[in-house]
């Protein structure tokens, strides 16, 4: 074999070696960003929609619209496209508050507080703090209070 | 004037100075056979490193359904997530650049009907009415710039009656367009560096 044909054998056996080598690399740096953003995109349409829903339209509804937020998130999970587990568990703790703050209205009582416990257990997978019942009502009131003002003005 | 050098690390290298220049220029660079192996073997890796980085940014964008356009496939709720993936990226830049040109609202209703087609499967009910009456008031708006009354007030219809069917307690096309304004206006300026709106 010329010496050229040598060099260009080894070239080519490089790039083979290097192709995997790169593939592995972006895959490990870019495969995490790409996750998230499909859903954190996804995931806020998905709220976006149902929190409408929520706010404007009757009981059935709004309680149907957050069990739904509900399973998709579950949905999402199963099918094993969470970028950010922290986010998940967030959300899931904020619906599980709104469904709470609803049952309360129609004086469902045992099933708010189910749903505040699910709620507190979501939370405390997120942060890792525990939020008491009080807190937690407050904070779904400040969040959701100033969602209705802004609409207001 | 070329020099030629000769060294125990290489072969032959010869450099061309221009007169009065100051400035060497490497004119051949004849290494021993091992080093021009190795150096083959160095380019033939990173190039191979390169294309494999290229290979899987350019299959990740691809298939990510943030990015391209929607072709939703596979089980139910692919479709959803996909379909909702790609409304939201639609919607993005509706409320960030104030778009609302036919190829991005046929973009929407087509991602919306991805996710009507894998919501059942799913055993999933988002409120897709929702979604159809934001693109009709989106399709309003458009019109009403344009002098178009009558597509707006077939589009103000088409709104009035799908809030009418979510069980809405405001039902008016115009709840929903103060809705989506300010929802717009909030959007922009949350992503918006220094909170200021565009």
């Amino acid at each position: 074999m010329s010496q050229r044909a040598t060099h260009a054998m080894i070239l080519l056996i490089g790039t083979l070696l290097g192709l995997p080598l790169g593939y592995l690399r972006a895959q490990k740096s870019v495969n995490g960003g790409s996750k998230i953003m499909s859903q954190w995109v996804a995931l806020s349409q998905y709220e976006s929609l149902a929190l409408l829903q929520y706010e404007q339209s009757d009981l059935p509804h709004a309680r149907q619209a957050l069990l739904d937020v509900l399973k998709f998130l579950d949905e999402t999970e199963a099918s094993n496209r969470v970028g950010e587990q922290k986010s998940i568990d967030g959300d899931r703790g904020l619906t599980y508050m709104r469904l709470a703050l609803l049952e309360q209205k129609t004086n469902n009582g045992d099933l708010s507080r189910d749903y505040i416990r699910k709620a507190q257990a979501s939370f405390k997978k997120c942060d890792g703090k525990e939020y008491s019942d009080a807190d937690l009502q407050k904070l779904m009131i400040k969040l959701d209070s100033s969602r209705s003002d802004s609409a207001k003005k | 004037m070329a020099r030629r050098y000769r060294s125990a690390e290489v072969n032959t290298l010869v450099i061309w100075q221009p007169a009065g220049t100051g400035i060497d220029f490497l004119l051949r660079c004849k290494m021993r056979n091992w080093a021009a192996k190795a150096v083959c073997a160095g380019i033939g890796l990173a190039l191979g490193f390169a294309m494999g980085c290229a290979l899987y940014f350019v299959g990740t964008v691809s298939n990510n359904p943030a990015l391209t356009r929607a072709h939703p496939s596979g089980d139910g709720f692919s479709l959803v997530f996909e379909g909702a993936a790609r409304l939201g990226a639609d919607e993005l830049v509706a409320a960030d650049s104030g778009r609302d040109d036919e190829n991005l609202l046929s973009n929407e209703d087509e991602a919306i009907r991805a996710i009507e087609a894998g919501a059942k499967p799913a055993g999933l009910t988002p409120p897709v009415e929702i979604a159809r009456a934001r693109l009709a008031i989106r399709r309003a708006i458009r019109a009403e710039r344009n002098h178009d009354a009558v597509v707006q007030a077939e589009s103000d219809g088409q709104a009035a009656r799908l809030l009418q069917s979510a069980a809405w307690h405001d039902t008016s096309a115009a709840h929903l367009r103060a809705l989506i304004v300010l929802s717009d206006q909030q959007g922009r300026r949350a992503r918006t560096p220094g909170g200021e709106t565009k």
